[in-house]
């Protein structure tokens, strides 16, 4: 068992294209660190970095302890398991489990023992003996993830492992993985896209973007504190609203303007960095942070938008409304520019908020939104990044 | 398989490739065991009323009419054929092994120059042979390799070896890298993942190109016939152009040698067939 260090690790090809820039992340002994970010944001090159499959341009890495950046992939003592299987096909199931033992000429009685014991764990004894091409989707994936237990490695390396598998497999496989990880207490650094896996499975997240580490935490504190705004629109369904405003302190109590309507602001919240009063600022609000005023258990005071229900999507467990405030245009010259580029939901002059199933809000209703303001959150318009 | 409705268009159509393509090969077939007299008789005759073999025994040397040259015949024939069957065989060896690791590097690997070497293998692939036949010839004459079994496999590798390391370059590139990186994370250096690994993957492409550089060597005429000018190299291919004799034409004993020239690349195309096609569509596996 072991930790993963990467430091100032990068990538440049020879193009001059630089798919990951010089990067800090440290994995602990036994952790599950899920590195997240949209494709092109550098993730899978990481990950092909620390198996030696990529040669860094760049930095060092280490497992457990020892420095493997020019290390073949084969004496980094770590297992991987790709996003289409990457079984051998030529070979039975049986053997594709064995091969990496008996490549390392490990002694004949272990390697049954390990297939045997990998195989029960992971309920693929009735598969042994036939070839990957025979194989469901499901099943492959079990056989990749046997082939890297039986290794018994240093860490477990997966890239995007359940994004070939149908919705509801998916989320069987995943509570498999995270049971079989915890019991395990295998380090692993487990790449994906689809950010409820990374929710739900990582012990930490590493948020990349354009080949930049942008933030790392667990889930929690990525969700709740966002280091910029696009983390903040990456992370969570539906993303998080982030509108242009305004925010003022000078007449005592802070107050931020959303489209005409003020609210205010609890003064823990506003940014202690210095700045312009008042100053345009990006206000990032969960969706859930916005609850109907006639059924709010929020203190009906103070922070209230109202618009119009222009679209309603009922998820079964909730209702996502998307809400407009009649005001097309924003404050000139806050217009921010990562909001399109995270794709978040909410455009300016628009909210998308997320009641309970039991509203009775439809399509052309108008209605009033009370915000949690404690949960309000501000970014630069410039650079995006949060204002602390 | 979805089925078509059938349409009369349509059958006529399939009629007539099927009549155009199988049309000489039959009437090849029927007069190899014609005798001479129905074969030369005017209005032909195209079911023969006597079965002959005779031209099958004149090339292989069983009776036959008893002529000296029809002995003679027998053994250029078979000696011929023997020739085809080592050249094809040896050249086909020789393109596989560099066409399957060329093709498989330019597809996998990144090395300095790649994009340069590559093109300037498949540029050469623009030149016919027939540009570069006179200059070949005094090439060979100089290095004694006219006439020589050697000098064929020469030739036809470098002839053949470019469209080979395409065709599979094109095949690796549509395989899945992951089995690769697989078996070098399990443990493998890349010659051993090469070896255990990515070679049995690429079976199913080897041996399609195996058959198609079999039937491309096997056809082969320009190149021979300037290059084997003896019974010592000479493929069936040129021989059978010999067998018209200065005042006539032995029809049956021609079409029955166009028959037993066929059996080798028929062999090899319908117990590849299913392999070929796949490659020749041009999808993995």
């Amino acid at each position: 068992m072991a930790g993963i260090t990467l430091e100032q690790l990068a990538k440049r090809y020879d193009d001059a294209v630089q798919a990951v820039f010089p990067l800090d992340l440290s994995v602990e002994d036994g952790e599950l660190m899920v590195l997240i970010g949209p494709s092109g944001s550098g993730k899978t090159t990481v990950l092909r970095m620390i198996a030696g499959l990529e040669e860094a341009t760049g930095g060092s890495i280490r497992i457990g302890g020892r420095d493997v950046t020019t290390t073949a992939p084969r004496d980094r003592d770590i297992a991987m398991v790709f996003q289409n299987y990457g079984l051998y096909p030529h070979l039975k199931v049986r053997d594709n489990l064995s091969f990496g033992l008996r490549v390392r000429h490990v002694e004949r009685q272990v390697i049954e023992e390990r297939v045997a014991e990998a195989a029960r764990m992971l309920g693929i004894v009735p598969l042994l003996d036939r070839r990957p091409r025979q194989l469901s989707g499901g099943e492959r994936q079990r056989v990749a993830m046997g082939r890297a237990i039986v290794r018994e490695p240093a860490a477990f390396l997966m890239d995007e492992p359940l994004s070939n598998l149908d919705a509801k497999l998916r989320i069987q496989m995943r509570n498999d993985l995270v049971s079989l990880q915890r019991r395990l207490g295998t380090t692993t650094v487990y790449v994906t896209h689809d950010q409820i896996e990374a929710m739900t499975m990582g012990d930490r997240v590493a948020v990349l973007d354009h080949g930049v580490l942008q933030q790392v935490g667990t889930p929690r504190d990525l969700y709740d504190s966002p280091c910029n705004a696009f983390v903040a629109g990456f992370l969570g369904y539906p993303s998080m609203n982030l509108l242009p405003g305004t925010l003022s302190t000078s007449s005592g109590v802070p107050t931020v303007t959303i489209c005409g309507f003020e609210l205010s602001v609890p003064m823990d919240r506003v940014p202690v960095e210095a700045g312009g009063d008042p100053r345009a600022v990006v206000v990032g609000l969960r969706p859930e942070a916005c609850e109907e005023a006639r059924s709010t258990r929020l203190a009906p005071t103070g922070a209230r938008l109202s618009g119009l229900a222009h679209r309603v999507e009922t998820l079964g467990a909730d209702v996502v409304v998307h809400l407009r405030f009649g005001c097309t245009s924003p404050d000139p010259g806050t217009t921010p520019p990562m909001v399109d580029e995270v794709g978040t939901e909410g455009t300016a002059g628009e909210l998308v908020a997320r009641f309970d199933r039991r509203t009775s809000t439809r399509e052309g209703d108008r209605l009033d939104v009370v915000i949690d303001t404690d949960r309000l959150i501000f970014f630069d318009p410039g650079t995006g990044d949060a204002l602390r | 398989m979805r089925r078509y409705r059938a349409n009369w268009p349509r059958r006529v159509v399939i009629a007539g490739l099927v009549v155009w393509s199988v049309g000489p090969i039959l009437v090849a077939l029927v007069t190899s065991v014609s005798t001479t007299a129905e074969v030369e008789a005017s209005p032909p005759v195209w079911i023969p009323t006597h079965l002959s073999l005779s031209g099958y025994s004149a090339l292989l040397g069983h009776g036959g009419t008893g002529t000296s040259r029809a002995g003679s015949e027998a053994g250029s024939f078979l000696r011929s054929m023997l020739n085809s069957g080592m050249v094809t065989l040896e050249a086909t060896a020789v393109i596989l092994i560099l066409a399957v690791l060329a093709g498989y590097a330019f597809a996998r690997l990144r090395f300095p120059g790649r994009r340069i070497i590559m093109a300037l293998v498949f540029l050469t692939l623009i030149a016919p042979v027939f540009a570069v036949a006179t200059p070949l010839f005094r090439i060979m004459a100089d290095l004694r390799l006219i006439d020589t079994q050697l000098g064929l496999v020469l030739l036809y590798v470098s002839a053949f070896v470019p469209l080979a390391i395409w065709m599979f370059m094109n095949y690796c590139r549509d395989l899945p890298p992951e089995p690769e990186d697989a078996a070098l994370i399990d443990g493998c250096t890349r010659l051993q993942a090469l070896w255990k690994v990515v070679l049995p993957q690429m079976l199913p492409g080897i041996v399609a190109l195996l058959g198609i550089l079999f039937l491309i060597v096997w056809s082969q005429f320009l190149i021979p016939l300037i290059f084997a000018t003896t019974l010592s190299t000479k493929p069936v291919t040129v021989l059978i152009t010999e067998l018209v004799g200065k005042n006539t034409v032995p029809y049956s004993v021609l079409d029955a040698a166009g028959i037993l020239a066929m059996i080798p690349p028929t062999f090899i195309a319908v117990a590849l067939n299913r392999h070929i096609r796949g490659m020749l569509a041009g999808t993995a596996g």
